[in-house]
């Protein structure tokens, strides 16, 4: 195991015929980071999860965990890997501690005090059928699963989906904690304000390709966002020409409204040479970030 | 085609018709084309065939080889592949709804219980009489290519009661799965009744003061008519579909009585049994609990428990009851045997059926056997890799430190070790039936038939597995075992007959499982090595596929 990034791809590409899954990936995942992927449904992440686990191969590229060839060294690889798939099914006539003991038997080294720790913390009952269980308690069985050997690498494709608010919560902590132990987790998923809270970095993919990667802080500051200006008097749209950073501005009456990226200083100057009542500025939206990228366009409107 | 419940059923049900008949009609046309060169054999010793024997082989005889095979062909395989495909549907129409946890989303539409049920039962209704139509079809067709001339076969009529015996079990089906919710006791207990009716409506007539019996299995008013030499009998008929209508009508009144279910499951076979004993409830974390999921082969092994013991007692109770069967009709088989040209005996293996030996290998070990473990080992072989696939169970299991090729091994010994349960359920049942019966056939040469039924059952397994380790699917993967199975026994069966194709018969399987006459003469080592070494090829191709390509998703 190399003490290098946890998850790296070069120019990870899978096409099924004519369909172009996922086209020339490039990504660094570093160890002690939790990573958010995102994109739209079908958008390819799943694949690249899947390929990075060695379930399918690649039309072309590499993938390497720890330094470690994702197809030629997939069985040492495991040792170290925890995962939750996206459409998780599990064997429906098995209780959840039948089905963790299976599981455990071929992983080796699961530390049954650490089994019943996350069960306790996510509420659930082992005991019950798998097949007699709500998707929600369904899902907590597929958590413990991929946290019970404590992995270095946890990749996670949709995991709390179905789980109840308290239970994401309680999710959201133990994969802080995951992190703060200096493992890496890779976390696909459609909750953003999930994303927001536990991600270091964040990548966006689209039509199997990589629309951007960027921390949490980064993506905020290069959005773009509305600042709406009071003044003393009516004031003339001009005001603001020329001011770097400002995108757009309408103006009605006192009120002008500015939509500009980058730091306030400047426009802020040109704003004070006039009479400055009140201004109102709201973040940049991350929801509205992520959704302008699914949406569609090459470079999204509100983010440069 | 999805534009209502019924054409929906009848797309999903297509390609397994399509499978069904062209198995049918293809082994048809094999066993006709062969069976033509007999007709004159045959013709001029078909006066002293003794009826009650036809009866019990459900064969008829009007003095050809054609008509014989005919009968063979649409008195067994017909209805055995239509009445299985009859059960999946009926099965699957309310109760597989439930296990998919289907149900819910499809009763969510503007439509009753009942509507839906009913749709699906019309489409039971369309594919069968398709099904029946195309055999029809096919029979006729092979009859007239081959220029052959039965006398008087009424193979239109025959197909109407092929019909109707497989409405009546897709009807059982989708009466308990109605009443229910319960898909494995649906299919289980109507492929239950299909099996031991067709035994009992053969045998129960040759025994004196039995024959009325044999009235109440359904078996009885499919064929004891001999409706391919006397065309329909109405009233055979009309119980067939009446009973059917009654059941569907009970299925009507069993959907709207219950509580639907939503994809819970129950214990399997043995934990039920266990958990609802006080005394051997303590035993049943042991046997049912974390010792079911030590490794890989033990839980594949687990899965399958529940149509592992049923196949074991079936193949235990019915050797058992060979023994006294034997002294029941040993005059009437000495009589026959005595008569029978060598053509004919080649239906039933070649054998003396007067001798214990030749009479468990006629009736036991030439269909019986083969059948019921093949059964399980190829359902074993085909969800062991396309299942886990299809269940979408098969990217966990791989997420482990494991290689690709430790599942396929690990799961080949599961099929391993269930043909060789069943092998062994073989041998005890033989044994105690010979033991029963005061018969005096060799316990080593029981052994060594039981054994090369382990080794064929393995085959059909690794065959079915080879299937699903290329595919992913499990259909497929399944039609490649019974594929196997069946082209196998057609052609070890009709082969040997024709002085052309007499080699040819090597290609098969069953060649190797039965051509030494185990019973009689002990095990073959030779023909056991080409099953196990045919079995070990199919097992490593298997995981060479399965490393090569995508897990589907």
């Amino acid at each position: 195991m190399s003490n290098g990034p946890a998850i790296v791809t070069e120019g990870l590409t899978k096409h099924y015929g004519e369909v172009r899954a996922l086209e020339d990936l490039n990504l660094e995942i570093a160890q002690g980071e939790i990573f958010g992927f995102l994109g739209p449904n079908g958008a390819g992440k799943t694949t690249t999860m899947r390929t990075i686990l060695d379930l399918i191969r690649p039309t072309s590229g590499t993938a390497t965990i720890m330094g470690l060839d994702s197809h030629e060294d997939a069985v040492e690889i495991r040792l170290h890997i925890g995962y939750v798939p996206g459409d998780l099914a599990m064997y429906p006539k098995l209780t959840g501690r039948e089905l963790l003991t299976y599981f455990a038997n071929l992983r080796g080294g699961v530390d049954w005090s650490v089994v019943d720790g996350l069960a306790t913390r996510l509420d659930s009952d082992l005991s019950r059928k798998i097949g007699n269980l709500s998707s929600g308690n369904r899902q907590k069985v597929g958590l413990i699963q991929a946290f019970m050997n404590k992995p270095d690498i946890l990749i996670l494709d949709e995991p709390s989906s179905g789980l109840d608010p308290l239970v994401q919560q309680e999710f959201q902590a133990m994969l802080r904690e995951v992190a703060s132990e200096g493992r890496t987790v890779f976390l696909s998923s459609h909750t953003l304000s999930e994303v927001e809270r536990v991600a270091d970095r964040v990548a966006i993919i689209r039509e199997g390709r990589l629309a951007v990667v960027d921390t949490m802080e980064s993506l905020k500051e290069k959005a773009i966002r509305k600042v709406t200006l009071h003044f003393a008097d009516p004031i003339s749209e001009s005001v603001f020409s020329g001011v770097p950073g400002v995108k757009s501005v309408s103006v009605t009456g006192t009120a002008a409204t500015v939509s500009f990226e980058g730091a306030m200083s400047s426009l802020l100057r040109a704003a004070t040479d006039h009479d400055v009542i009140n201004l109102t500025s709201s973040e940049a939206d991350l929801e509205e970030i992520f959704l302008a990228y699914y949406r569609g366009s090459e470079i999204p409107e509100v983010i440069r | 085609m999805l534009a209502t419940i019924y054409s929906k059923t009848i797309r999903e049900r297509t390609f397994g018709l399509l499978i069904s008949v062209l198995s049918v009609s293809a082994m048809v046309a094999l066993a006709v084309w062969v069976y033509s060169d007999l007709d004159q054999v045959i013709a001029e010793f078909a006066a002293s065939f003794p009826e009650a024997y036809l009866s019990a082989m459900g064969i008829s005889i009007d003095g050809t080889g054609t008509s014989i095979v005919l009968g063979e062909m649409l008195n067994l395989i017909a209805p055995m592949v239509l009445g299985g495909l009859a059960i999946s549907i009926g099965t699957s129409a309310i109760a597989g709804e439930e296990r998919d946890n289907t149900i819910g989303l499809l009763l969510s539409n503007p439509r009753s219980r009942t509507t839906v049920l009913l749709a699906k039962t019309r489409a039971m209704l369309a594919v069968l009489a398709v099904g029946s139509l195309l055999i029809w079809l096919g029979a006729a067709a092979s009859v007239a290519l081959v220029g052959s001339n039965p006398v008087a076969l009424s193979i239109g009529a025959m197909s109407v009661h092929v019909f109707a015996i497989s409405l009546f079990f897709g009807s059982l089906a989708l009466f308990i799965g109605a009443w229910t919710g319960n898909a494995g006791a649906a299919s289980g207990a109507s492929a239950g009744l299909l099996i031991f009716s067709f035994l009992a409506a053969g045998f129960l007539p040759l025994i004196q003061g039995w024959e009325n019996v044999a009235k109440v299995f359904p078996w009885y008013y499919f064929n004891s008519s001999q409706p391919l030499q006397n065309g329909m009998k109405p009233g055979h008929l009309a119980v067939l579909l009446g009973v059917s209508v009654l059941l569907i009508g009970g299925a009507v009144v069993g959907v709207n009585r219950r509580d639907l279910r939503s994809g819970g499951v129950e214990g399997n076979l043995l934990e039920r049994v266990l958990r609802n004993h006080p005394r051997l409830a303590a035993y049943n974390e042991k046997i049912t609990g974390r010792a079911q999921v030590a490794n890989i082969a033990v839980k594949t092994l687990s899965d399958h428990q529940g149509g592992g013991t049923i196949s074991a007692a079936a193949i235990f109770y019915t050797a058992l009851i060979m023994g006294p069967f034997f002294n029941a009709l040993k005059g009437v088989l000495a009589d026959l045997m005595s008569v029978m040209p060598e053509g004919l005996l080649a239906i039933v293996g070649s054998v003396d059926m007067s001798t214990p030996a030749g009479w468990f290998h006629g009736e036991l070990f030439s269909m019986v056997v083969p059948g019921a473990i093949g059964a399980i080992t190829i359902m074993m072989g085909a969800r062991a890799l396309a299942g886990e696939e299809r269940t979408h169970t098969m990217d966990l299991l791989l997420v482990n430190p494991i290689k690709r090729s430790r599942v396929v091994i690990e799961k080949s010994v599961a099929i391993l070790g269930m043909a060789f349960l069943l092998g062994f359920a073989t041998f005890a049942g033989t044994a105690a039936g010979s033991l029963l019966g005061g018969l005096d056939i060799s316990m080593l040469n029981i052994a060594g038939a039981s054994a090369q039924a382990f080794g064929f059952g393995f085959f059909l397994g690794a065959m079915a597995l080879l299937g699903g380790a290329l595919t992913g699917n499990v259909k497929v993967a399944a039609y490649v075992g019974i594929g196997v199975g069946l082209v196998g026994f057609v052609i070890a069966s009709y082969f040997p007959v024709s002085a052309n194709l007499a080699g040819w018969a090597r290609v098969s399987p069953f060649y190797y499982y039965a051509e030494n006459q185990p019973l009689d003469n002990g095990i073959s080592w030779s023909n056991m090595a080409v099953l196990v070494g045919a079995s070990v090829v199919a097992i490593g191709a298997s995981a060479l596929f399965f490393e090569r390509r995508d897990i589907r998703n």
